[in-house]
């Protein structure tokens, strides 16, 4: 028995098929798992919305749904026209065994879209394997071209975390500043720069998520991958962009950085005095290990708090090796652990901050401590105001958010 | 209802989801309904994603099962071909050890169903072994009836009449004159049920318990104690009451009728429903000349403030959404109780939202009834333009709308609308001061001055479903081929 933390495999392969941003996915599923699975969309962005069911009834577990799989493909092909349909079986159909495999084989020239399909039991795997899977079923796609010079791909960015178009800009400010450009986001670009993608010179796998996909790359298309934590906090984003400019052989913008560490330092100035307050303050960190780790790195090293718990929710390949770091310091460091068992480990801890998701709002509540949502899925917040968690121009909006969530905070705590 | 929770409801409300977009699925019921009762665990058997994926309760995304404990029974590949009725038996061990409920619900999933694990049986063999009760839940432990919806929540609570509710309770004593309210939060309806306790003591009633009233306040003991009741009253038709009625013998009534025979009478909002309701409860305790008494005096209280209401809104015209047939209760209020006149029925906003033409068909003749018995003829608008339906709108003092997003369309065009909706979910109760309370904020929603500008007119939206933008309109049109006609 288990009380989950993380999803199944089908949300994990949703959520990177929903980042190439001309394909529309279908669940081939009963409505429970759409419904779920939709409103994790919704109500983080109601402007994009690209998910549909092929609306499995009862007697369709008895007699099959191929039919309808095959339905909902033309009728997707036919409103949405999109480039890319991705077909996620669901518990029931792989059960019963739906040839969704043959269906879209025999639909391929009726319809304008290419497909996908990925079967998806929810007993099949874990979220972030279905993330693996998903994207390292994209490379299929890919055809190399031309390389460009000076060019990287993103791999392992989720477009559905909160600020990560933000974050998205600013990554992309920060490498074209050092004359690298982005060809392909793997996952937040159209489908025909993703086929494009072994033209890029690197693959950057952003905290090890999508490591698969660079693995298959590397060996198809020869390029090359770097992992590198996700870009928060000052020496991070420096680190970032010095170790993707030795990759690609070329000299990082030292002007550029000392611009930016300049403007950082001005800044601290008007709050240096909470900075000092608030070091050592005891928090805990829940979140993918996408997110997670790096958001600890900054904490622990540019903050100076200190992590006593840290909840990795979603792991990935080499989380192992990229949290060694974290375990010198934070007091543990729990992989995918069961909700309840995490939750008594914060509880006890004696932590005053905690940074989590809108599903872990609660274990703040208990403890009457200040909540910071940072990491996947965020329902119950949004996010507007292009001010990133990421790279230089992230650091002043991480330090408002926890500065201002603990000035704020009354008996109780509060949740922002 | 206190102003932060209207407005969090309110604010996911505008969010089109029930029959147009989605349907919520069995496990999001059945966690609605394990979520009303205290010291209740829900245990789901199947893969992580059925638990972790219904965090958010679809039926009220105000609320959430953030904090419910959800475990998991965790079903692997292997699990599919061997069998998960040893995880479930280990699983129901870990829950009770771990969280020490009075009540396990297990809630089987895709998985378990089709894969047939005996639940049943491996409830059984364990239950000796704990101290609390276990029921499941399939989602098919009722006679399916085309009135009963919801199927995950109506299958729980017919699980524990018949699972939990043994038959050695029939000895119990029962409370003479006594009934159990059960009226699902979900409805809205149950947000204060203090006028309508009073006036049920008062004609010598007593409630035996309140179910399932959204404060999770229902404890296994009290489920226990329903069978002591003399009479259920429900709100739509219920699997559970069905089954008490047999089992137990235990007679009910439904608040929400919906009958085309009597339409005026299918909502206990109000004066006009209230009499209905009080009057129909009361004959089943032979209670009707004290009833009467009793609603006479409390008439007579109210009066002079109606009075003064109905000198306001009296003859105002308006125009109704048939959208309020689900959000019903105000329709008689405005039209008996407050004397308003009824001058259009928006049938071509129904048509619109995925409607089948049987349930067009019967919303017309049910609204159509309920003006003919207070003596008007409202024009069906049906097959309009937007522009024209605009126009004729602007003859009118008011539209009923059923939504914020629907109110403020309107009132893009300078037309006022009222959201009767929100005012159902949040106000809306059995008794006859609701009357008041939609009179009183109809008053000054007609005081106040159209907000002409919002800036979400900015917005392009579908030209048929003028409150939806393109992406939420292609979504629900995928719905509706691939799933099946909404209503």
């Amino acid at each position: 028995m288990i009380e989950p933390i993380q999803g199944c495999r089908a949300i994990g392969a949703l959520r990177a098929f929903h980042g190439v941003k001309d394909c529309v996915s279908i669940l081939h599923s009963r409505p429970g798992c759409y419904c779920g699975m939709m409103l994790l969309r919704a109500l983080y962005d109601q402007s994009d919305m690209r998910v549909a069911c092929s609306g499995m009834h009862e007697k369709d577990v008895v007699h099959g749904a191929e039919d309808r799989i095959a339905k909902a493909i033309k009728k997707v092909d036919e409103l949405y026209k999109p480039k890319l349909i991705a077909c996620l079986s669901c518990c029931a159909p792989t059960i019963i065994g739906d040839d969704v495999g043959g269906v879209i084989e025999s639909l391929r020239r009726k319809v304008s879209s290419e497909i996908v399909y990925l079967s998806c039991g929810g007993f099949e795997s874990v979220a972030w394997v279905g993330y693996e899977d998903a994207i390292a079923k994209l490379v299929a796609f890919m055809k190399k071209e031309k390389k460009v010079e000076n060019s990287v791909n993103l791999i392992g960015f989720h477009s559905d975390v909160v600020k990560s178009s933000f974050d998205l800009k600013e990554i992309k400010r920060m490498l074209n500043a050092c004359d690298v450009s982005v060809l392909a986001v793997l996952t937040d670009s159209r489908f025909e720069e993703i086929k494009r993608a072994p033209n890029a010179a690197l693959n950057v796998v952003l905290s090890g998520d999508g490591v698969k996909a660079a693995q298959i790359m590397e060996k198809e298309f020869a390029t090359p991958y770097i992992i590198l934590d996700y870009p928060y906090g000052l020496n991070q984003s420096v680190e970032f962009l010095e170790k993707i400019c030795k990759e690609l052989g070329k000299k990082t913008s030292d002007n550029f950085i000392e611009e930016e560490k300049s403007k950082i330092k001005e800044m601290l100035y008007k709050i240096h005095l909470y900075l000092q307050g608030i070091s050592g303050t005891p928090v805990a960190v829940i979140g993918e290990a996408s997110r997670a780790i790096s958001l600890t790195k900054f904490l622990w090293n540019e903050l100076s708090l200190d992590p006593r718990v840290v909840a990795i929710t979603d792991a990935n390949y080499v989380c192992d090796e990229l949290s060694k770091d974290i375990k010198k310091y934070a007091q543990k460091v729990l992989v995918e652990p069961d909700k309840y068992e995490m939750s008594k480990t914060i509880e006890d801890s004696g932590v005053e901050i905690i940074f989590g998701s809108s599903f872990d709002k609660k274990i703040s509540h208990r403890l009457g401590v200040p909540f910071i949502k940072f990491s996947y899925p965020i329902i119950d917040e949004v996010s507007l105001s292009d001010a990133p968690y990421a790279g230089f121009r992230g650091v002043p909006t991480l330090i408002e958010k926890v500065l201002n969530t603990v000035l704020n905070s009354e008996d109780g705590g509060i949740e922002t | 209802m206190q102003n932060r929770l209207k407005v969090v409801s309110d604010i996911f409300s505008a969010i089109p989801l029930h029959r147009r977009t989605t349907v919520m699925g069995k496990v999001a019921g059945a966690l609605l309904a394990v979520s009303k009762i205290k010291n209740a665990v829900p245990l789901i058997h199947g893969p992580v994603g059925c638990a972790y994926q219904r965090r958010i309760n679809p039926f009220e995304l105000s609320s959430n099962f953030f904090e419910m404990p959800m475990p998991c029974t965790d079903l692997t590949e292997l699990d599919t071909v061997y069998g998960g009725e040893e995880a479930l038996k280990e699983s129901i061990l870990q829950t009770y050890e771990r969280y020490h409920p009075k009540l396990i619900v297990v809630i089987t999933t895709c998985q378990s169903d089709i894969i047939g694990d005996d639940v049943k049986a491996a409830i059984n063999e364990i239950k000796a072994d704990i101290e609390c009760d276990v029921v499941f839940s399939t989602g098919s432990l009722f006679p399916k009836r085309r009135d009963i919806s919801v199927v995950g929540t109506q299958d729980v609570l017919y699980a524990i009449v018949d699972q939990l509710l043994e038959e050695k309770v029939k000895e119990q004593v029962k409370e003479k004159n006594s009934v159990n309210v059960a009226i699902f939060s979900v409805h809205g309806a149950a947000s204060e049920m203090s006028e309508m306790k009073g006036m049920l003591e008062k004609i010598g009633i007593k409630i035996n318990g309140i179910y399932f009233d959204g404060t999770a306040a229902t404890t296994v003991e009290d489920l226990k104690n329903m069978p002591r009741a003399e009479l259920n009253i429900v709100d739509y038709p219920q699997a559970w009451a069905i089954l008490m009625k047999e089992k137990f013998g235990i007679d009910y009534i439904e608040t929400f009728p919906m009958s085309l025979r009597r339409p005026e009478a299918s909502s206990p909002f109000g004066v006009e429903g209230g009499i209905k309701f009080f009057t129909e409860v009361a004959e089943k305790f032979g209670l009707e000349e004290k009833a009467i008494e009793v609603m006479n005096e409390e008439k007579r209280k109210i009066e002079p403030e109606l009075k003064r209401l109905r000198a306001k809104l009296g003859g105002k015209k308006i125009a109704i959404s048939p959208l309020l047939f689900f959000h019903s209760g105000v329709v008689p209020i405005l039209l008996s109780d407050l004397k308003m006149d009824a001058r259009y029925i928006l049938l071509e906003e129904f048509k619109s939202y995925s409607a089948n033409v049987v349930i067009i068909k019967f919303v017309k003749l049910y609204l159509s009834r309920i003006c003919k018995k207070y003596g008007m003829k409202p024009e069906m608008l049906v097959d309009f333009t937007t522009d024209e339906e605009i126009e004729a709108l602007k003859s009118v003092d008011l539209v009923i709308a059923p939504r914020n997003n629907d109110v403020l369309r309107y009132q893009m065009h300078g037309i006022k609308a009222f959201n009767a909706g929100s005012f159902s979910e949040h106000y809306g109760r059995i008794g006859f001061k609701t009357s008041l309370d939609l009179g009183e904020m109809l008053v000054k929603e007609l005081n106040k001055p159209v907000q002409r500008s919002p800036l979400i007119s900015m917005l392009d939206y579908d030209a048929k479903r003028q409150a939806m933008t393109e992406p939420w309109a292609r979504l629900e049109d995928t719905w509706r081929t691939l799933w099946g006609t909404g209503w």
